[in-house]
Parts: structure tokens; C-alpha cells; sequence
């Protein structure tokens, strides 16, 4: 399909934020997961906050790039490629099948799991700390998608 | 022919066995629109529960589902084990992704409730408010 000059800015801009999405969600995860994050840490965080920031940090910029994948360049992708759009669950479905997403009911998972990442409502230690880290091992295989999802676009030439 | 449960307090139903009497194949539209959830979801739900969990674990219904008079609202479920779980926040998320499938993408919110876990005040709200499916 053709791409109009307004598309492809939309792909580009897209490509942009995603790419710099991925970097600052790597570059905090690297630094949040440095050392193991257990129960007691999670349970703390209310008399550390710099800790708590940085987890703020993770869980927003983790929320970002996959809504940032999943709800806008993940429809535009498939309207580009002619395909049809539809209901967040279909798309993702779509994206699975095209290889560009390991499973479209982990990626829904994931996205349930951010409500349980939020320490000033979650809590119970055990639930925040097994979502965070569920969080942060889900983190290689976002970045993929992001990768996965933007070779694409740039083989048929729309960046 | 009334062929799903209307339920306007939980009482009204709970423990009746009324769930599991066969109504699942005689809803209608219309039915469908005014009810807050239909048999043959709240059976889907039932059935999801015990594949994943056995028999021993229940599932509550609790939340804005339970009142007609509210429109729309995620279906918010208690799911008390009677075993320790391993990956709660992980095993809550899976498992309300698997009943927004069965539920045509209903919103589904699952809270645990199992020996290794926190008591929480969510937990009592949700045991004394909510029907068990």
C-alpha cells in the first residue's frame, strides 16, 4: 500500500518516540534490577523514595512503550499493510500471527499486571514484587517487539 | 421465558444451584442488555476457575456487575485458593486475560485470595458483597 507524506511522518515521529522508549526503559531497568528485588525491598519503599521513584520510572515508561506499540504504531502498522484493524485484542492477535509479538495473551497479561506494579495501592509486598519483576522480565521481549515491529517499516521503505 | 439470571441481590441466588439448572441456551437479546452478566458467562468463568485452580478454589463475583441498575463496569472477581500461590500478581493478570477471552473482551479484574497472601479489606468486601459462580 501506498503510503501518503502523512503517514510516513506519523511512522517517523512513532519510530522516534519508540526507539528513545526503549533506551530509557532499559537504561532504568538495568539500574532498578541491579540487585535482587525482593519482598522486603518492595515493602520499604514507602521510607525510600528515590527507590520508589525509580520504580515509578520503570512502571511508566514500561506502560508507555507498550501502549506506544500496542495501541498506535501496532494499528498503523497493520492499516498500512492493508490489513484490518479492529479491537485491541484482534490486533494484537494479528501482530502474534505476523511473528511480530511472541503471544498476544502475554502482551494482555502484561498490561494487566501494570494495575499491580502501582505501590501506593498494591498492598500486599508479595503481589507488587512478583509484578514488578514479572515487569522486568517481560522488558527483552517488549524491546524486541519495538524492533521487530520497526524492521518492518523500514523494509517497505516507510521511515 | 426468562433464560438468564437476573440477580438484583446476591442473596437472591446464591447457593441456589440455579446456575448450573440449564439456562445457558435460552438468553435473547434483549436479555442479554439488561443483565449484568449473563449464565452462560457466569458458567464460562465457573469452568475457567476449576481447569485452572480444581475444584476446591471459589470465584466471587462482586463489583458494579452485581447491580442492574448500573451500566458497563470490568468484572471484578475474587478468587479465594486453598493452596499457597506461587506468582500472584502473574497468576491473577493470566487468568483475567483468559476470562476476557471467553467473556468476548469483556474488562476482567481478578483478585487472589490464598494462604500466603496479605489479608486485605478488598478481600472481606468482596467475601461479604460477592456471589460465588
Amino acid at each position: 500500500m501506498t503510503q501518503t507524506p502523512s503517514s510516513t511522518e506519523r511512522f517517523r515521529f512513532l519510530a522516534r518516540v519508540v526507539r528513545k522508549e526503549c533506551e530509557h526503559l532499559a537504561g532504568t531497568d538495568q539500574r532498578l534490577f541491579a540487585t535482587a528485588f525482593t519482598e522486603d525491598i518492595v515493602a520499604a519503599l514507602d521510607e525510600n523514595p528515590l527507590l520508589a521513584e525509580r520504580v515509578e520510572a520503570f512502571v511508566g515508561r514500561f506502560s508507555r512503550l507498550q501502549d506506544s506499540l500496542g495501541d498506535k504504531l501496532l494499528p498503523l502498522l497493520l492499516h498500512a499493510l492493508g490489513e484490518r484493524t479492529g479491537a485491541a485484542i484482534d490486533n494484537l492477535d494479528r501482530a502474534e500471527r505476523l511473528r511480530w509479538i511472541e503471544s498476544a495473551d502475554r502482551w494482555l497479561a502484561m498490561r494487566k499486571l501494570r494495575n499491580q506494579m502501582v505501590h501506593e495501592y498494591i498492598e500486599d509486598p508479595a503481589v507488587l514484587a512478583n509484578a514488578l519483576r514479572a515487569g522486568h522480565e517481560f522488558v527483552p521481549s517488549l524491546i524486541a517487539t519495538a524492533e521487530n515491529m520497526l524492521r518492518e517499516v523500514e523494509a517497505r521503505g516507510w521511515l | 421465558m426468562v433464560g438468564a439470571l437476573r440477580f438484583t441481590h446476591p442473596t437472591q441466588y446464591a447457593g441456589t444451584g440455579f446456575l448450573y439448572t440449564g439456562c445457558t441456551t435460552m438468553r435473547t437479546e434483549a436479555e442479554d442488555s439488561a443483565m449484568r452478566l449473563s449464565a452462560r458467562d457466569q458458567q464460562a468463568i465457573h469452568a475457567i476457575v476449576e481447569q485452572e485452580f480444581g475444584a476446591k478454589a471459589t470465584v466471587r463475583l462482586f463489583g458494579s456487575r452485581l447491580h442492574d441498575e448500573l451500566r458497563g463496569g470490568d468484572v471484578d472477581l475474587l478468587v479465594e485458593l486453598p493452596d499457597p500461590v506461587a506468582d500472584p500478581a502473574v497468576v491473577a493478570a493470566e487468568l483475567a486475560v483468559k476470562i476476557t477471552r471467553a467473556l468476548d473482551g469483556r474488562q476482567v479484574d481478578v483478585i487472589l485470595r490464598a494462604p500466603n497472601l496479605r489479608h486485605l479489606p478488598i478481600h472481606d468486601i468482596a467475601a461479604r458483597d460477592g456471589v460465588v459462580l
